[in-house]
C-alpha cells in the first residue's frame, strides 16, 4: 500500500507502514487447528470431562463406534433431563467378525452352482426364485445380526448404569443400578483376541435388586473401570457437599 | 373306487411343482411375518435408544419387508 504527499509541486510516493497485514492461509490453518482440537478434546469446563480427555477417552464422532464417550446426539428411553450420558458401550467390533464372515460365504455361495449343479433337477423359474430368496434370508440374518449388536448396549451416565439386553425380535430386558449401589467392580480381559484387540468383561455388584451386571465383551475395560470408580467419588463428594439429585 | 384309491389316484395326477410353489409361498408368507416383526423390533429399539443411526436402521427395515413381498410376488406369478 502507498500513500501521496505533495512536495513542492513534486508527486514523492512513499509506501504506507504496513499496520495489519492480513494472512488468510494462517488465519485458515489457525482456524482449522482450532476445530481440529476442539472435535478431538472434550470441553474443559467439567471435571469428568478433564478425567476423561486425562486417561485418553477420545469424544464420540462415529456412531458406530463401540466405545462411545459422552455421545452428544444420543438418548435413551427412560433418560432423565439433567442426566448426561457419560458413556455407551457395545460389544468390540471383533465380535462381529464370525457372523460377517459367515455372511460372506452365503453372499458368495451361489456363485458355487456353477461346479456344483444342486440346483440343476429344478426348472429354472424355481432356480431364479431360490436364489432370490437366498439373498432375501442373508439380507433378514445380516440387519438381525446387526440389530444384536448395534441396540445391546452399556450406558454409563452421570446417576446410573444401564443395561439394555433385546434377547428376541419381540423381548427386552433393561437392567440399570443407580452409581451410589455400586460395591465391587471387577473386570476380566484374557484370551489371544482380547489382548491383541484390548476388550473384556466387566462386572458389576450391586446393593440393588439386581445383584450383579455384567458388560460383556466391551472395548477398553480399563478405561470402563476407571471412569466408574470416579463416577463413584463424585457420587460420594456429592452426598458430602449435599448436592444429590 | 374306493376312498383310498381316490386319494392315490390324486397323489398320482397331482403336479409335484404346484405343490413345491404352494410351500414356497407358504415360507415367503411366514418369511412376511418375520420381515415385519423385524420392523418393529426396529422401531421398538430406536425408542429405546435414539440417536443419529435410526434413520437408515428404519429404511433398512423397512426395505427388508418390502423386499420380502416383492419376491413373494415374484414368486405368485412365475411359479
Amino acid at each position: 500500500m502507498r500513500f501521496v504527499t505533495w512536495d513542492l509541486g513534486k508527486i514523492k510516493i512513499f509506501p504506507m507502514p504496513d499496520i495489519y497485514i492480513s494472512h488468510p492461509d494462517e488465519e485458515e490453518k489457525k482456524t482449522e487447528e482450532k476445530e481440529e482440537k476442539e472435535k478431538t478434546s472434550f470441553p474443559q469446563s467439567k471435571p469428568l470431562a478433564r478425567f476423561l480427555a486425562r486417561i485418553g477417552a477420545r469424544p464420540a464422532s462415529n456412531p458406530l463406534a463401540a466405545f462411545l464417550a459422552l455421545p452428544e446426539k444420543v438418548k435413551f428411553e427412560t433418560q432423565e433431563k439433567k442426566e448426561e450420558i457419560i458413556l455407551l458401550l457395545r460389544r468390540h467390533w471383533v465380535t462381529n467378525l464370525a457372523w460377517i464372515f459367515l455372511a460372506l460365504l452365503m453372499i458368495f455361495a451361489p456363485l458355487s452352482l456353477k461346479t456344483l449343479p444342486l440346483l440343476e433337477s429344478l426348472p429354472p423359474r424355481f432356480r431364479l426364485v431360490a436364489v432370490v430368496m437366498w439373498y432375501l434370508f442373508i439380507l433378514g440374518f445380516v440387519f438381525e445380526k446387526f440389530l444384536s449388536w448395534f441396540f445391546n448396549v452399556f450406558i454409563i451416565t452421570d446417576e446410573r448404569i444401564i443395561d439394555v439386553d433385546f434377547y428376541s425380535l419381540v423381548y427386552r430386558e433393561i437392567c440399570q443400578a443407580k452409581i451410589d449401589k455400586i460395591q465391587d467392580i471387577t473386570y476380566k480381559s484374557g484370551g489371544l483376541l482380547k489382548a491383541i484387540f484390548d476388550y473384556g468383561d466387566v462386572y458389576i455388584q450391586t446393593a440393588g435388586e439386581i445383584q450383579q451386571l455384567e458388560f460383556e465383551s466391551i472395548p477398553q475395560p480399563v478405561k470402563v473401570v476407571k471412569i466408574l470408580n470416579q463416577l463413584i467419588m463424585e457420587e460420594e463428594q456429592e452426598k458430602i457437599n449435599g448436592r444429590v439429585r | 373306487m374306493t376312498p383310498i384309491e381316490e386319494f392315490l389316484q390324486i397323489l398320482i395326477t397331482l403336479d409335484v411343482w404346484l405343490l413345491a410353489k404352494f410351500f414356497v409361498l407358504l415360507a415367503l408368507l411366514a418369511y412376511i411375518v418375520f420381515a415385519f416383526l423385524i420392523l418393529r423390533e426396529a422401531e421398538l429399539m430406536n425408542k429405546t435408544l435414539n440417536g443419529v443411526f435410526n434413520a437408515p436402521i428404519r429404511v433398512v427395515a423397512l426395505f427388508h419387508l418390502i423386499f420380502a413381498l416383492f419376491v413373494f410376488i415374484l414368486a405368485l406369478v412365475i411359479l
